[in-house]
């Protein structure tokens, strides 16, 4: 029988740990609470204070930043002519390249893809290459209104080859039916129509384009990713002196009507051209809205400038990389890689120079084999060995520039690695101009001229280093450095005078062909300064163009590459390494594929303002 | 008997070289303005004489590998950016500045003291011919002229150098002339042609040492003028090129590097401020020296 005192017990029993349980589980639920809801609460609070802190600081970062809606870039050269029709140098180019569009163009940061543009797909090729059928892009305007169509591409071809400027790009286009004829004719308006009818370019329709080719040729796609295949208003033209056979259109030359993302505002000759975002782009619109280029000679003003951001971008020559950026190892070695880290070394006010590529450009030093003694091989072979290779790319370049090994540029399609080149190496060079002196192509005391042009330091640094490296070996000649003003060099060098001289050669289109015709046919405008005449390889370069299996392609420029070294009329100093150096607060897209800044397109001929703009954000 | 003029020592002309040597030494030790002058030149004058030993490296001896290094033990005045040696430089430039400076002021006064002579001695249509063809010359912007000849003979120093002499003689032959005009109607000069000297003879040996005082302070004024003008050219690109050891040429290849790298510009740009700085302290003072109102 239970009794009263055992009842209690459990009843006292639970109070007690009724209570204390209650006791934990309020323990516990703070104690979880505390963990789970309030800590994490803080973390999140504190977080999103951090990143509004951030975001005040980058937005008066960012209220700091000189005129954010405008880009001024510094740049040493005024443009020739801003008329995609006739314009062949760098300096227009840049400009062109923002405000005219090609059918298609180079994909992001690629020398070698292409995409379409202006064309709505990539065109079908049929006829056995003959016959390239483009679908255009509709709803495309011209700056003036006027509507983007088959007929206006077909305009702007046409008229680029009627004009035909002899300083200009329409060489390239003469594999289209009809215009090596009319190009080779004396231009009559009779000619004009000749052309016009032999159909190298047809209308099929409002938006379907058709180029027919006198010949199949494998670089076609990249002539016309070329400005010289810019789209032009044909209204503008023709409001403005129309078409003329072999004569420029001059307000065409100085004035710009396209389809690109930027409309032109002014050009001050030697001063400054102004460009605008225009609106009415068939894609976004730009971002940065105004851009000045400002011609800039004076490479301490572009440096001022740079520092205290009057200028958003300035050019600084290779020689001078070290105002603007402190001594990197990975320069000095003579091997800069591409950089995916996007602003290397910035300096005390805060500068960004964006990624180190190989460009396409091919600086040589031309041996004119019309003057004695440059007509002996073995004296050519003695030059091309004593040439210090090294201390230029380190000491001249500052490390900016790949070693050259042949005419055409790393990087680019038909480059070949183990070419046979010359090194530098002094004993060889001795035992060449040994040989070439007993068969008596020279005798002691002879000055050899070396020119350059008034202000090239990079030319005259090389021929003072040809001085150096051969008066060093002391074999009883020696290096006439000699500095030329511009014209009387460029006369000189054309006209074959001019006995040994450096130069440099820059892409047109990304296809070896535009390399291996002038430096080693014996019509190419290079070949003409040494005087280059080798039998046979006039036959294999035009050969090689025509080729359409990659892999006989690359073997038959390897074997060009080889003759031309065999016959060393060119010592190769080297391929320069683009760079480009801007404030730390302007920013530019990066290629997803291959990573690099699209910038860095081999085939920019300067900056494609669409893809930058100004701020700090990542 | 004695006469109290018989006192006076009659002094022989050599005796009276000397005491006018000794005046001259006298004032010039006044002013050390002009001293520090003549320190200047002496020592320019020295440093360009004795380079080939005095300087460590040659003219255009490069040393690729040390381009744009700051001054120091080994290199006084830091290299340049092809790696040679400034100091060296400096030293052989003043060689070729001083030199042809020197060949042009002279060369000038060859040309100004002939022209000067004769326009101002025979006077009448010859004078009035020559002063017409000084105007000429006088009213080309020098700087134009002398990189239109350069230009047109080609770009090499000894063309630099004539054409610097035949913008620079119009403004002496002008002075020559003038002090000829003056000195013609001394008194001295109408004694010589009583006693029936020939024309040539009182020209050079009584009129032109007469007027040679004001001529030297000049050419000594205009030889740190001539020097400036040489470098000046040379800076825009006339004249010395491709690596050659002369100052103005020198800080034109150094203004690139006047950022990171001063020392390429400044050095050769503070020689030819001393060097004009001294012919200039120095012509001054002697026109002070040479002013016959100050020496009586």
């Amino acid at each position: 029988m239970t009794t009263k005192e055992d009842v209690k017990k459990p009843t006292t029993l639970n109070k007690k740990t009724i209570m204390a349980l209650v006791i934990v589980v309020i323990v516990l639920a703070a104690t979880g609470g505390y963990y789970l809801w309030y800590i994490p609460a803080e973390q999140r609070r504190l977080a999103e204070e951090a990143k509004r802190a951030a975001e005040e600081a980058l937005r008066r970062k960012n209220a700091l930043i000189p005129r954010p809606d405008t880009f001024v870039h510094q740049v040493i050269g005024d443009p020739q002519f801003l008329d995609p029709a006739t314009d062949y140098e760098t300096a227009g180019g840049y400009i062109i390249l923002n405000v005219y569009e090609t059918l298609i163009f180079y994909k992001g940061g690629s020398a070698a893809k292409l995409e379409p543009l202006l064309a709505a797909e990539m065109p079908t090729i049929t006829n056995n290459g003959l016959t390239y059928t483009f679908k255009l892009r509709q709803n495309v305007k011209f700056h003036d209104g006027t509507p983007f169509n088959a007929s206006a591409a077909k305009f702007s071809i046409d008229r680029m080859i009627l004009i035909n400027e002899p300083d200009g790009p329409s060489w390239m286009y003469d594999t289209i039916k009809g215009a090596a004829k009319y190009m080779s004719s004396n231009m009559t308006d009779a000619d004009a129509k000749a052309y016009l009818a032999a159909g190298g370019i047809e209308v099929v329709d409002n938006y379907t384009l058709r180029i027919n080719l006198d010949r199949s040729y494998a670089p076609m796609l990249y002539i016309l990713a070329f400005s010289g295949a810019c789209v032009v208003s044909p209204t503008a033209v023709m409001k403005h002196g129309g078409v003329v056979p072999g004569k420029h259109n001059e307000w065409m030359d100085k004035n710009m009507v396209g389809t690109g993302p930027y409309k032109f505002v002014e050009w001050v000759p030697r001063q400054r051209v102004v460009i605008e975002a225009f609106e009415g782009y068939w894609r976004t619109p730009a971002k940065i809205k105004r851009a000045i280029i400002q011609t800039v000679p004076e490479l301490g003003a572009r440096e001022l400038a740079l520092f205290t951001g009057d200028a958003d971008a300035v050019g600084i020559p290779a020689a001078n990389i070290w105002d603007v950026m402190q001594k990197d190892p990975w320069v000095k070695e003579g091997k800069p890689t591409l950089r995916t880290d996007l602003s290397l070394k910035p300096t005390g006010t805060s500068i960004s120079i964006y990624a180190a590529y190989p460009q396409f450009a091919i600086n040589y030093i031309g041996m004119n084999v019309r003057i004695k003694p440059l007509d002996n091989k073995d004296f050519r072979y003695g030059v091309s060995y004593a040439f210090d290779y090294k201390t230029f790319i380190t000491d001249i370049a500052n490390g900016f520039m790949e070693p050259g090994k042949g005419p055409i540029p790393k990087g680019l399609f038909g480059f070949d690695d183990k070419v046979t080149t010359f090194s530098y190496d002094p004993a060889k060079a001795k035992e060449y101009f040994a040989k070439a002196k007993a068969a008596g192509a020279y005798q002691d005391g002879l000055k050899l001229s070396y020119f350059y042009n008034a202000g090239n330091e990079v030319r005259r640094r090389g021929g003072l280093l040809l001085k150096d490296s051969i008066d060093k070996l002391g074999v009883g000649f020696t290096i006439d450095v000699q500095e030329l003003d511009w014209p009387t060099f460029l006369a000189k060098t054309r006209r074959g005078e001019a006995p040994v001289f450096l130069l440099g050669w820059v892409v047109d289109y990304a296809d070896p062909h535009d390399f291996a015709q002038p430096f080693g046919h014996s019509k190419g405008t290079l070949a003409n300064r040494v005087g280059l005449k080798i039998p046979g390889l006039d036959e294999k370069i035009m050969k090689a163009a025509e080729i359409t299996d990659p892999v006989e392609r690359q073997k038959a420029y390897t074997e060009i590459t080889n003759i031309i070294n065999q016959e060393a009329y060119y010592v190769w100093v080297g391929q320069p390494t683009g760079y480009f150096v801007l404030r730390d607060w302007v920013r530019v897209a990066i290629d997803p594929e291959l990573n690099i800044p699209t910038q860095a397109n081999p085939m920019y001929y300067g900056y494609y303002l669409y893809t930058m703009w100004k701020g700090y954000e990542k | 008997m004695t006469s109290s003029l018989e006192k006076e020592r009659v002094r022989s002309h050599r005796e009276a070289q000397l005491e006018e040597l000794r005046f001259t030494l006298h004032l010039l030790r006044q002013s050390p303005l002009v001293i520090f002058g003549i320190v200047l030149i002496v020592v320019t004058v020295a440093a360009g004489v004795f380079a080939p030993f005095i300087a460590p490296y040659g003219p255009e001896e490069r040393q690729w590998a040390k381009s744009l290094q700051p001054p120091s033990l080994e290199h006084f005045f830091g290299t340049d950016e092809t790696g040679g040696d400034i100091f060296s430089r400096v030293l052989w430039a003043i060689r070729i500045d001083l030199g042809l400076a020197l060949a042009i002021v002279v060369g000038s006064l060859v040309v100004e003291i002939l022209i000067g002579c004769v326009a101002g001695y025979f006077g009448g249509k010859v004078d009035e011919a020559l002063m017409r063809v000084t105007d000429v010359f006088l009213a080309f912007p020098s700087l134009i002229l002398a990189m239109a000849v350069a230009a047109a003979l080609g770009r090499n120093l000894y063309n630099l150098a004539l054409s610097l002499v035949v913008t620079g003689w119009a403004g002496g032959a002008r002075l020559v002339r003038g002090v000829i005009l003056s000195e013609r109607e001394k008194l001295y000069v109408e004694a010589a042609r009583a006693v029936g000297a020939a024309r040539g003879r009182i020209m050079f040996r009584h009129v032109l040492p007469n007027a040679i005082y004001p001529l030297l302070v000049s050419a000594t004024l205009s030889l740190g003028g001539t020097i400036l003008g040489f470098a000046g050219l040379s800076f825009i690109g006339f004249g010395a090129g491709s690596g050659m050891a002369e100052l103005g040429y020198m800080i034109a290849l150094g203004r690139d590097y006047l950022y990171r790298f001063p020392w390429v510009a400044t050095f050769p740009g503070l020689t030819i401020f001393f060097i004009v700085l001294g012919f200039n302290l120095v012509g001054d003072g002697l026109r002070d020296i040479l002013d016959p109102r100050l020496r009586r």
